[in-house]
Protein backbone atom coordinates (compact mmCIF):
# COMPACT_ATOMS: atom_id res chain seq x y z
CA UNK A 1 0.00 0.00 0.00
CA UNK A 2 2.90 2.42 0.65
CA UNK A 3 3.95 2.08 -2.99
CA UNK A 4 0.47 4.00 -3.81
CA UNK A 5 0.44 7.70 -2.88
CA UNK A 6 -2.02 8.51 -0.54
CA UNK A 7 -4.14 11.00 -2.69
CA UNK A 8 -4.08 8.53 -5.52
CA UNK A 9 -5.79 6.19 -2.71
CA UNK A 10 -7.94 8.92 -1.80
CA UNK A 11 -9.09 9.33 -4.99
CA UNK A 12 -9.45 5.58 -5.82
CA UNK A 13 -12.07 5.22 -2.04
CA UNK A 14 -13.93 8.26 -3.57
CA UNK A 15 -14.86 6.44 -6.85
CA UNK A 16 -16.46 3.67 -4.24
CA UNK A 17 -19.34 4.70 -2.05
CA UNK A 18 -20.13 5.62 1.43
CA UNK A 19 -20.63 2.48 2.96
CA UNK A 20 -17.25 0.85 1.25
CA UNK A 21 -15.35 3.84 2.56
CA UNK A 22 -16.84 2.82 5.95
CA UNK A 23 -15.92 -0.89 5.81
CA UNK A 24 -12.55 0.02 4.49
CA UNK A 25 -11.63 1.94 7.53
CA UNK A 26 -10.81 -1.47 9.65
CA UNK A 27 -8.48 -2.60 6.63
CA UNK A 28 -5.67 -0.68 8.60
CA UNK A 29 -4.63 2.42 10.15
CA UNK A 30 -2.68 3.92 7.21
CA UNK A 31 -6.15 2.97 5.49
CA UNK A 32 -8.15 4.68 8.06
CA UNK A 33 -6.83 8.00 7.45
CA UNK A 34 -7.60 7.87 3.77
CA UNK A 35 -10.93 6.04 4.15
CA UNK A 36 -12.05 8.58 6.80
CA UNK A 37 -10.60 12.26 5.07
CA UNK A 38 -12.06 14.88 4.26
CA UNK A 39 -10.43 14.80 0.51
CA UNK A 40 -12.65 11.82 0.30
CA UNK A 41 -15.91 12.55 1.72
CA UNK A 42 -16.18 15.98 0.13
CA UNK A 43 -16.06 14.10 -3.43
CA UNK A 44 -19.71 11.91 -0.96
CA UNK A 45 -21.15 15.31 -0.45
CA UNK A 46 -22.85 17.41 -2.39
CA UNK A 47 -20.70 19.97 -4.61
CA UNK A 48 -22.67 22.68 -2.90
CA UNK A 49 -24.68 22.41 0.44
CA UNK A 50 -27.54 24.74 1.01
CA UNK A 51 -28.40 27.28 3.75
CA UNK A 52 -29.71 25.17 6.89
CA UNK A 53 -32.40 26.69 9.08
CA UNK A 54 -30.90 27.47 13.01
CA UNK A 55 -30.21 24.73 15.09
CA UNK A 56 -30.87 22.31 12.04
CA UNK A 57 -26.63 21.47 12.27
CA UNK A 58 -25.36 20.98 15.51
CA UNK A 59 -24.23 24.15 17.06
CA UNK A 60 -20.23 23.14 16.87
CA UNK A 61 -20.99 22.47 13.48
CA UNK A 62 -19.26 18.91 12.22
CA UNK A 63 -16.12 18.35 13.23
CA UNK A 64 -14.85 16.39 10.02
CA UNK A 65 -16.85 16.00 6.33
CA UNK A 66 -17.25 12.18 7.19
CA UNK A 67 -19.48 13.62 10.97
CA UNK A 68 -21.22 16.15 8.31
CA UNK A 69 -22.15 13.39 5.32
CA UNK A 70 -23.63 11.58 8.67
CA UNK A 71 -26.09 14.09 9.63
CA UNK A 72 -27.11 15.01 6.42
CA UNK A 73 -28.41 11.14 5.91
CA UNK A 74 -29.32 10.40 9.59
CA UNK A 75 -32.23 12.75 9.28
CA UNK A 76 -34.01 15.51 6.93
CA UNK A 77 -32.25 18.67 7.57
CA UNK A 78 -34.44 21.98 7.56
CA UNK A 79 -34.23 24.63 5.28
CA UNK A 80 -34.48 28.00 5.89
CA UNK A 81 -38.63 29.02 6.72
CA UNK A 82 -38.71 24.68 7.08
CA UNK A 83 -40.52 23.86 4.62
CA UNK A 84 -38.30 22.62 3.01
CA UNK A 85 -35.84 19.24 3.85
CA UNK A 86 -32.45 18.16 2.49
CA UNK A 87 -31.46 14.76 3.06
CA UNK A 88 -28.47 13.02 1.60
CA UNK A 89 -29.02 8.71 0.24
CA UNK A 90 -26.49 6.68 2.67
CA UNK A 91 -25.68 4.71 0.15
CA UNK A 92 -25.14 6.77 -2.60
CA UNK A 93 -24.70 10.41 -1.44
CA UNK A 94 -27.53 11.25 -3.66
CA UNK A 95 -29.54 14.53 -2.29
CA UNK A 96 -33.27 14.66 -2.29
CA UNK A 97 -35.19 17.43 -1.04
CA UNK A 98 -38.38 17.55 0.38
CA UNK A 99 -41.10 20.27 -0.73
CA UNK A 100 -43.49 20.15 2.32
CA UNK A 101 -47.01 21.08 1.09
CA UNK A 102 -46.97 23.98 2.65
CA UNK A 103 -44.42 24.99 0.50
CA UNK A 104 -46.59 24.61 -2.86
CA UNK A 105 -48.70 26.48 -4.30
CA UNK A 106 -51.95 25.11 -4.37
CA UNK A 107 -54.87 27.25 -5.26
CA UNK A 108 -57.90 25.02 -5.00
CA UNK A 109 -56.84 22.56 -1.81
CA UNK A 110 -59.73 22.11 0.19
CA UNK A 111 -57.90 21.00 3.41
CA UNK A 112 -54.59 20.52 4.76
CA UNK A 113 -54.51 17.67 7.24
CA UNK A 114 -51.74 16.52 9.36
CA UNK A 115 -50.12 13.32 8.07
CA UNK A 116 -50.58 11.25 10.94
CA UNK A 117 -54.58 11.14 10.22
CA UNK A 118 -54.01 10.13 6.44
CA UNK A 119 -51.41 7.03 6.80
CA UNK A 120 -49.40 5.39 9.12
CA UNK A 121 -46.38 6.28 7.28
CA UNK A 122 -43.86 8.03 10.54
CA UNK A 123 -41.47 5.06 10.85
CA UNK A 124 -39.88 5.03 14.05
CA UNK A 125 -38.28 8.37 14.75
CA UNK A 126 -37.98 9.60 11.08
CA UNK A 127 -38.92 13.05 10.97
CA UNK A 128 -41.42 13.42 7.74
CA UNK A 129 -43.70 16.83 7.61
CA UNK A 130 -46.68 16.44 9.27
CA UNK A 131 -49.26 18.09 6.99
CA UNK A 132 -50.40 16.93 3.47
CA UNK A 133 -52.71 18.99 1.05
CA UNK A 134 -55.86 16.88 0.32
CA UNK A 135 -58.69 17.73 -2.14
CA UNK A 136 -61.72 16.39 -1.24
CA UNK A 137 -63.10 17.46 -4.81
CA UNK A 138 -61.85 19.79 -7.67
CA UNK A 139 -62.95 20.60 -10.69
CA UNK A 140 -59.57 21.74 -12.17
CA UNK A 141 -56.06 20.27 -10.47
CA UNK A 142 -53.45 22.84 -10.03
CA UNK A 143 -50.38 22.70 -8.35
CA UNK A 144 -47.51 24.96 -8.53
CA UNK A 145 -44.03 25.14 -6.90
CA UNK A 146 -40.81 27.17 -7.36
CA UNK A 147 -37.86 26.30 -6.20
CA UNK A 148 -34.45 29.02 -6.00
CA UNK A 149 -31.53 27.65 -7.91
CA UNK A 150 -28.98 28.63 -5.82
CA UNK A 151 -29.81 25.77 -3.33
CA UNK A 152 -28.99 23.22 -5.50
CA UNK A 153 -26.02 21.44 -6.39
CA UNK A 154 -24.54 22.72 -9.42
CA UNK A 155 -23.69 21.05 -12.60
CA UNK A 156 -26.26 18.39 -11.65
CA UNK A 157 -29.16 16.55 -12.69
CA UNK A 158 -32.04 16.66 -10.97
CA UNK A 159 -35.42 14.33 -11.03
CA UNK A 160 -38.63 15.92 -9.64
CA UNK A 161 -41.23 13.92 -8.00
CA UNK A 162 -44.58 14.31 -6.54
CA UNK A 163 -45.57 12.28 -3.75
CA UNK A 164 -49.15 11.35 -3.42
CA UNK A 165 -52.18 9.12 -2.58
CA UNK A 166 -55.33 8.87 -4.34
CA UNK A 167 -57.87 7.61 -2.26
CA UNK A 168 -60.94 7.21 -4.54
CA UNK A 169 -60.53 7.41 -8.15
CA UNK A 170 -64.04 8.13 -10.13
CA UNK A 171 -64.00 7.55 -14.05
CA UNK A 172 -66.44 10.45 -14.50
CA UNK A 173 -64.46 11.39 -17.75
CA UNK A 174 -62.69 8.29 -18.58
CA UNK A 175 -59.15 7.94 -18.30
CA UNK A 176 -57.63 10.84 -17.59
CA UNK A 177 -54.07 12.07 -17.58
CA UNK A 178 -52.01 15.21 -16.25
CA UNK A 179 -49.65 17.58 -17.76
CA UNK A 180 -46.39 18.25 -15.13
CA UNK A 181 -43.97 21.03 -16.96
CA UNK A 182 -40.97 22.27 -15.67
CA UNK A 183 -39.03 25.20 -16.32
CA UNK A 184 -35.34 26.66 -16.29
CA UNK A 185 -33.71 29.30 -17.59
CA UNK A 186 -36.22 29.75 -20.16
CA UNK A 187 -36.30 26.18 -21.26
CA UNK A 188 -39.60 24.17 -20.67
CA UNK A 189 -39.80 20.73 -20.93
CA UNK A 190 -43.65 19.01 -20.86
CA UNK A 191 -44.36 15.19 -20.05
CA UNK A 192 -47.82 13.27 -18.92
CA UNK A 193 -48.75 11.87 -16.03
CA UNK A 194 -51.39 9.96 -14.50
CA UNK A 195 -51.98 9.66 -11.08
CA UNK A 196 -55.17 7.07 -11.91
CA UNK A 197 -52.58 4.13 -12.67
CA UNK A 198 -49.37 2.85 -10.67
CA UNK A 199 -46.23 0.64 -11.82
CA UNK A 200 -45.39 -2.60 -10.10
CA UNK A 201 -41.72 -3.74 -10.68
CA UNK A 202 -42.09 -7.51 -11.75
CA UNK A 203 -41.89 -10.04 -9.28
CA UNK A 204 -38.26 -11.06 -9.70
CA UNK A 205 -38.20 -13.45 -12.41
CA UNK A 206 -37.13 -11.18 -15.14
CA UNK A 207 -40.69 -10.12 -15.64
CA UNK A 208 -40.90 -6.30 -17.05
CA UNK A 209 -42.75 -3.54 -14.63
CA UNK A 210 -46.21 -4.03 -15.26
CA UNK A 211 -48.93 -0.89 -15.21
CA UNK A 212 -52.28 -0.97 -13.45
CA UNK A 213 -54.91 1.17 -13.23
CA UNK A 214 -56.55 1.68 -10.50
CA UNK A 215 -60.26 0.09 -10.31
CA UNK A 216 -62.78 2.98 -9.81
CA UNK A 217 -65.16 2.86 -7.42
CA UNK A 218 -68.09 3.47 -9.80
CA UNK A 219 -66.79 2.26 -13.15
CA UNK A 220 -63.91 0.10 -14.09
CA UNK A 221 -61.22 0.57 -16.93
CA UNK A 222 -58.73 -1.71 -18.31
CA UNK A 223 -55.45 -0.56 -19.42
CA UNK A 224 -56.71 -0.87 -22.70
CA UNK A 225 -58.36 2.44 -22.14
CA UNK A 226 -54.54 3.68 -22.32
CA UNK A 227 -54.42 4.50 -26.70
CA UNK A 228 -50.89 2.67 -27.10
CA UNK A 229 -48.50 4.93 -27.96
CA UNK A 230 -49.40 7.71 -25.77
CA UNK A 231 -46.46 8.26 -23.79
CA UNK A 232 -47.73 8.62 -20.15
CA UNK A 233 -45.68 8.12 -16.76
CA UNK A 234 -47.43 5.90 -13.74
CA UNK A 235 -46.58 6.45 -10.67
CA UNK A 236 -44.54 3.75 -7.93
CA UNK A 237 -45.54 3.18 -4.36
CA UNK A 238 -42.46 3.76 -1.70
CA UNK A 239 -41.34 2.03 1.34
CA UNK A 240 -43.94 4.28 3.13
CA UNK A 241 -46.41 3.37 0.87
CA UNK A 242 -47.11 6.90 -1.07
CA UNK A 243 -47.16 7.04 -4.91
CA UNK A 244 -44.45 9.01 -6.74
CA UNK A 245 -44.31 10.04 -10.12
CA UNK A 246 -41.51 11.74 -11.82
CA UNK A 247 -42.99 15.04 -13.10
CA UNK A 248 -39.65 14.84 -15.13
CA UNK A 249 -35.76 16.46 -14.99
CA UNK A 250 -33.79 19.49 -14.98
CA UNK A 251 -30.08 19.99 -15.68
CA UNK A 252 -28.68 22.78 -12.82
CA UNK A 253 -26.26 24.55 -15.11
CA UNK A 254 -23.82 26.74 -13.37
CA UNK A 255 -23.70 28.91 -16.73
CA UNK A 256 -27.09 29.49 -16.28
CA UNK A 257 -27.12 32.30 -13.50
CA UNK A 258 -29.15 31.98 -10.31
CA UNK A 259 -33.57 32.26 -11.08
CA UNK A 260 -35.53 29.85 -10.18
CA UNK A 261 -36.78 26.11 -10.85
CA UNK A 262 -40.77 26.42 -11.39
CA UNK A 263 -42.80 23.29 -11.78
CA UNK A 264 -46.30 22.70 -12.48
CA UNK A 265 -49.28 20.10 -12.31
CA UNK A 266 -52.18 20.01 -13.78
CA UNK A 267 -55.31 18.40 -14.86
CA UNK A 268 -58.93 17.62 -14.36
CA UNK A 269 -61.21 17.00 -11.83
CA UNK A 270 -60.24 15.04 -8.95
CA UNK A 271 -61.33 13.02 -5.89
CA UNK A 272 -59.71 12.26 -2.46
CA UNK A 273 -56.34 13.36 -3.56
CA UNK A 274 -53.65 13.83 -0.87
CA UNK A 275 -50.47 15.77 -1.82
CA UNK A 276 -47.42 15.11 0.64
CA UNK A 277 -45.16 17.29 -1.52
CA UNK A 278 -42.54 17.60 -4.14
CA UNK A 279 -39.01 15.56 -4.01
CA UNK A 280 -35.96 16.92 -6.57
CA UNK A 281 -33.38 13.78 -6.68
CA UNK A 282 -30.20 14.04 -7.75
CA UNK A 283 -29.03 11.90 -10.54
CA UNK A 284 -25.53 10.62 -9.13
CA UNK A 285 -22.73 11.30 -11.37
CA UNK A 286 -19.26 10.08 -10.57
CA UNK A 287 -16.64 12.51 -10.18
CA UNK A 288 -13.91 12.73 -12.85
CA UNK B 1 15.29 3.18 -33.99
CA UNK B 2 14.01 3.39 -37.37
CA UNK B 3 12.80 6.69 -38.21
CA UNK B 4 9.25 6.69 -39.17
CA UNK B 5 7.36 8.22 -41.65
CA UNK B 6 8.25 11.66 -42.94
CA UNK B 7 6.20 14.35 -41.77
CA UNK B 8 4.87 13.10 -37.88
CA UNK B 9 7.14 15.12 -35.36
CA UNK B 10 9.04 12.61 -33.18
CA UNK B 11 9.92 12.94 -29.56
CA UNK B 12 12.50 10.93 -27.50
CA UNK B 13 11.72 9.67 -23.79
CA UNK B 14 14.52 8.70 -21.70
CA UNK B 15 14.09 6.12 -18.71
CA UNK B 16 16.23 6.73 -15.71
CA UNK B 17 17.87 2.95 -16.26
CA UNK B 18 18.99 4.46 -19.38
CA UNK B 19 16.73 3.17 -22.36
CA UNK B 20 15.17 5.56 -25.33
CA UNK B 21 12.44 5.81 -26.43
CA UNK B 22 11.17 7.29 -29.65
CA UNK B 23 7.66 8.01 -29.95
CA UNK B 24 5.43 10.25 -32.13
CA UNK B 25 4.84 13.78 -30.55
CA UNK B 26 1.14 13.18 -30.42
CA UNK B 27 1.28 10.04 -28.98
CA UNK B 28 3.76 11.30 -26.32
CA UNK B 29 0.79 14.21 -25.63
CA UNK B 30 -1.39 11.50 -24.41
CA UNK B 31 0.63 12.54 -21.27
CA UNK B 32 -0.57 15.70 -20.11
CA UNK B 33 2.16 16.37 -18.08
CA UNK B 34 4.35 15.44 -21.30
CA UNK B 35 2.10 18.01 -23.75
CA UNK B 36 3.10 20.54 -21.00
CA UNK B 37 6.44 20.07 -21.37
CA UNK B 38 6.23 20.19 -25.15
CA UNK B 39 3.98 23.41 -25.01
CA UNK B 40 6.46 24.89 -22.64
CA UNK B 41 8.74 24.57 -25.02
CA UNK B 42 11.13 22.77 -22.31
CA UNK B 43 11.53 19.65 -24.29
CA UNK B 44 14.01 20.11 -27.53
CA UNK B 45 15.58 17.27 -27.40
CA UNK B 46 15.41 14.24 -25.05
CA UNK B 47 13.04 14.32 -22.14
CA UNK B 48 13.94 12.48 -18.92
CA UNK B 49 11.09 10.74 -17.12
CA UNK B 50 12.08 10.11 -13.66
CA UNK B 51 10.88 7.17 -11.24
CA UNK B 52 9.54 5.30 -14.55
CA UNK B 53 11.40 2.40 -15.23
CA UNK B 54 11.91 1.22 -18.84
CA UNK B 55 10.06 -1.79 -18.69
CA UNK B 56 7.03 -0.15 -17.24
CA UNK B 57 7.84 3.18 -20.01
CA UNK B 58 7.34 1.05 -23.23
CA UNK B 59 3.90 -0.60 -21.75
CA UNK B 60 2.99 3.33 -20.96
CA UNK B 61 4.03 3.85 -24.58
CA UNK B 62 2.42 0.70 -26.21
CA UNK B 63 -1.07 2.13 -23.55
CA UNK B 64 -0.54 5.35 -25.69
CA UNK B 65 0.18 4.74 -28.97
CA UNK B 66 -2.92 2.68 -29.10
CA UNK B 67 -5.26 5.35 -27.66
CA UNK B 68 -4.07 7.75 -29.54
CA UNK B 69 -6.37 9.56 -31.86
CA UNK B 70 -6.10 8.04 -35.18
CA UNK B 71 -5.86 10.74 -37.38
CA UNK B 72 -3.45 11.24 -40.47
CA UNK B 73 -3.53 9.66 -43.77
CA UNK B 74 -3.27 5.93 -42.51
CA UNK B 75 -5.84 6.91 -39.65
CA UNK B 76 -8.20 8.41 -41.72
CA UNK B 77 -8.45 4.96 -43.80
CA UNK B 78 -8.94 3.08 -40.87
CA UNK B 79 -11.82 5.29 -39.61
CA UNK B 80 -13.38 5.28 -42.93
CA UNK B 81 -13.56 1.18 -42.90
CA UNK B 82 -14.50 0.32 -39.15
CA UNK B 83 -17.47 1.97 -37.56
CA UNK B 84 -16.47 4.42 -34.33
CA UNK B 85 -18.92 2.32 -32.17
CA UNK B 86 -16.31 -1.31 -33.49
CA UNK B 87 -13.30 0.79 -32.87
CA UNK B 88 -14.96 1.42 -29.28
CA UNK B 89 -15.15 -2.36 -28.83
CA UNK B 90 -12.10 -3.42 -29.89
CA UNK B 91 -10.18 -0.70 -27.52
CA UNK B 92 -12.21 -2.02 -24.61
CA UNK B 93 -11.21 -6.06 -25.74
CA UNK B 94 -7.19 -4.31 -26.02
CA UNK B 95 -7.67 -2.64 -22.43
CA UNK B 96 -9.20 -5.97 -21.13
CA UNK B 97 -5.49 -7.50 -21.97
CA UNK B 98 -3.15 -5.19 -21.26
CA UNK B 99 -4.44 -4.82 -17.32
CA UNK B 100 -3.54 -8.19 -17.04
CA UNK B 101 -0.52 -8.03 -15.15
CA UNK B 102 0.49 -8.43 -11.55
CA UNK B 103 -0.55 -6.55 -9.03
CA UNK B 104 2.96 -4.84 -8.55
CA UNK B 105 3.18 -3.81 -12.59
CA UNK B 106 -0.46 -2.14 -12.48
CA UNK B 107 0.85 -0.29 -8.73
CA UNK B 108 3.69 0.83 -11.70
CA UNK B 109 1.29 1.57 -14.37
CA UNK B 110 -1.39 3.52 -11.81
CA UNK B 111 1.81 5.70 -10.16
CA UNK B 112 3.21 6.22 -13.61
CA UNK B 113 0.01 7.24 -15.26
CA UNK B 114 -0.44 9.65 -12.47
CA UNK B 115 2.71 11.22 -12.64
CA UNK B 116 2.68 11.21 -16.40
CA UNK B 117 -1.19 12.40 -16.05
CA UNK B 118 -2.95 9.79 -18.64
CA UNK B 119 -6.48 9.90 -17.60
CA UNK B 120 -7.48 6.96 -20.10
CA UNK B 121 -5.00 4.79 -18.12
CA UNK B 122 -5.32 6.05 -14.50
CA UNK B 123 -8.87 5.37 -14.82
CA UNK B 124 -7.99 1.32 -16.18
CA UNK B 125 -5.40 0.85 -13.95
CA UNK B 126 -7.50 2.24 -10.65
CA UNK B 127 -10.75 0.03 -11.58
CA UNK B 128 -9.56 -3.13 -10.36
CA UNK B 129 -8.45 -1.12 -6.78
CA UNK B 130 -12.12 0.34 -6.70
CA UNK B 131 -13.98 -2.86 -7.37
CA UNK B 132 -11.46 -4.87 -5.01
CA UNK B 133 -12.63 -2.36 -2.28
CA UNK B 134 -16.47 -2.52 -3.10
CA UNK B 135 -16.60 -6.31 -3.44
CA UNK B 136 -13.93 -7.88 -1.84
CA UNK B 137 -13.80 -8.70 2.03
CA UNK B 138 -11.40 -7.10 4.87
CA UNK B 139 -8.89 -9.52 4.63
CA UNK B 140 -8.62 -9.75 0.49
CA UNK B 141 -8.24 -6.16 0.54
CA UNK B 142 -5.27 -5.88 2.79
CA UNK B 143 -3.83 -8.76 0.73
CA UNK B 144 -4.72 -6.79 -2.36
CA UNK B 145 -2.92 -3.60 -0.70
CA UNK B 146 -0.34 -6.05 0.72
CA UNK B 147 -1.12 -4.03 3.70
CA UNK B 148 -1.36 -5.56 7.40
CA UNK B 149 -3.86 -5.04 9.66
CA UNK B 150 -2.44 -3.49 12.48
CA UNK B 151 -5.35 -3.08 14.87
CA UNK B 152 -5.90 -4.59 18.16
CA UNK B 153 -9.26 -7.12 17.84
CA UNK B 154 -11.11 -4.35 20.56
CA UNK B 155 -10.07 -1.60 18.06
CA UNK B 156 -11.34 -3.43 14.97
CA UNK B 157 -14.65 -4.27 16.80
CA UNK B 158 -15.15 -0.42 18.02
CA UNK B 159 -14.11 0.81 14.02
CA UNK B 160 -16.60 -1.09 12.62
CA UNK B 161 -19.06 0.12 15.35
CA UNK B 162 -18.40 3.28 14.81
CA UNK B 163 -19.39 2.36 11.49
CA UNK B 164 -22.03 0.39 11.67
CA UNK B 165 -24.41 3.60 10.43
CA UNK B 166 -23.55 3.34 7.07
CA UNK B 167 -25.28 -0.03 6.88
CA UNK B 168 -28.35 0.92 8.13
Amino acid sequence: MERLPEELLMRVVSLTSPPDACRAAAVSRAFRAVADSDAVWSLFLPRNLPRFAKGELPRTSPSSKKELFRRLSDQPALLPHKLVSMQLDRATGAQRFTLSARALQIPRCTNRAPVGSLSNCSKGNKRFFSEAAQFYRVNELEIRAKVQRKMLSQNTTYAVYLVFKLAYVYYEFGFTYEVASIGVAGRESTRQVSVQGYIKDGDGDGNAPQRHIFQGCRGTLSCDAITSGEDIHFPRENANGWMEVELGEFHNDEADDGGEVSISFTGESKYCLTVLGIELISKQQKPT
Amino acid sequence: MATREAGKKMIMLKSPDGMEFEVEEAVAMESQTIRKMIEDDCADTAILIPNINSKILSRVIEYCNKHVPTTGATGAAASDTVAPAALAEDLKIWDAEFIKVNRATRFDLIQAASYLNIKGLLDLTSQTTIDTISDNSLEEIRSFLSTKNDYLPEEEQTIRRENQWAFQ
